[in-house]
């Protein structure tokens, strides 16, 4: 007989969570990427970086302080589950709190060039 | 862009030639494998070795997409017109109202190719002069090409624009430099008739 667990959507958004502020943030610097362009800024400069660069880093920063923020809620809601080390249980909230980390390194990834890669043509 | 082209396929036969030992060692040499923990081969093959690949894509990438920018030069390059419609391609040149059906370009200098479209989304794709670059409505995008030698040169529609795509095929066609006035008075006069 299989006995399955009832899981709450609430434990199963934290899963997503992450990756949704991953997404959130690609879809926000793509968008500001071909924005900014269109309107010239970066030619506009605010001391020794465009506004274009100052805009897209801006959006990376805030993306990176909301995807740790989803870590730190991750950990603490396996730590109150009774979660520690690398061991797969409970299993919904350490997979919630891996994924967590992934989103955020991927975060940094895919994005993080828009420190360094040029913006316009 | 052939040197992504290369750095791929050799990091695809490194990858093959890796995967066929670890099977060759899983039927012969089973002890060796098992001394590795599951947990071993899931990290080491699951997380670190992807992620290797990846940055090394990823690197190549950025530093080859940062070569096709065209930036300024001292001396500015030719720039010549290219306008899709469905489905089909049109070239223009700044020194003459006429349009030609095929690209002509000189060879051994660059040459920076103003792409447009006068209806739906278009690429534009020479694959060995250059990386793809969109046509977009209301929009010009600049690429920069270059012919190292006399020739023809194939290109196609890159990005899905209807029914006509798989046709909407064309060819950049390189001269000599001292040829080039000719050759594209000949295809102004051959585009009239």
């Amino acid at each position: 007989m299989i006995v399955s667990e009832r899981v709450p959507a609430s434990r199963l958004m934290w899963l997503l969570a992450g990756f949704i502020v991953w997404s959130a943030a690609f879809v926000a610097l793509y968008s500001m990427l071909s924005i900014g362009c269109a309107f010239g800024w970066d030619q506009a400069f605010l001391g020794p970086i465009s506004v274009q660069r100052a805009v897209l880093v801006g959006l990376l920063v805030i993306s990176l302080i909301a995807g740790w923020w989803v870590v730190r809620i991750a950990a603490e809601r396996r730590r109150a589950a009774g979660g520690a080390g690398l061991v797969l249980r409970p299993f919904i909230e350490t997979a919630a709190w891996m994924a967590a980390w992934a989103a955020l390194a991927s975060t940094l990834f895919s994005l993080g060039p828009v420190l360094f890669l040029t913006a316009c043509h | 862009m052939a040197t992504l082209w290369w750095i791929m396929f050799w990091g695809a036969a490194v990858l093959f030639v890796m995967v066929g030992a670890l099977y060759t060692l899983a039927w012969y040499r089973p002890a060796l494998l098992a001394r590795f923990s599951v947990g071993q081969w899931l990290v080491g093959g699951g997380l670190v070795m992807p992620s290797v690949v990846l940055v090394g894509l990823v690197a190549a990438a950025f530093v080859l997409g940062e070569r096709m920018i065209p930036r300024p030069l001292e001396e500015p390059p030719l720039r010549v017109y290219a306008q899709a419609y469905q489905w089909d391609w049109r070239f223009g040149y700044d020194d003459s109202d006429a349009t030609t059906s095929e690209l002509h370009i000189p060879a051994g200098q660059p040459v920076d190719v103003v792409v447009t479209t006068q209806d739906v989304i278009h690429s534009f794709w020479v694959p060995r002069l250059a990386g793809k670059i969109d046509a977009i409505p209301g929009h010009e995008n600049v690429l920069r090409i270059e012919a190292d030698r006399p020739g023809s040169y194939r290109g196609i529609c890159a990005e899905f624009c209807g029914n006509g795509h798989t046709t909407m095929r064309f060819t950049v066609v390189a001269h000599a430099a001292e040829d080039y006035d000719n050759a594209r008075e000949t295809a102004f006069a051959e585009a009239g008739r």
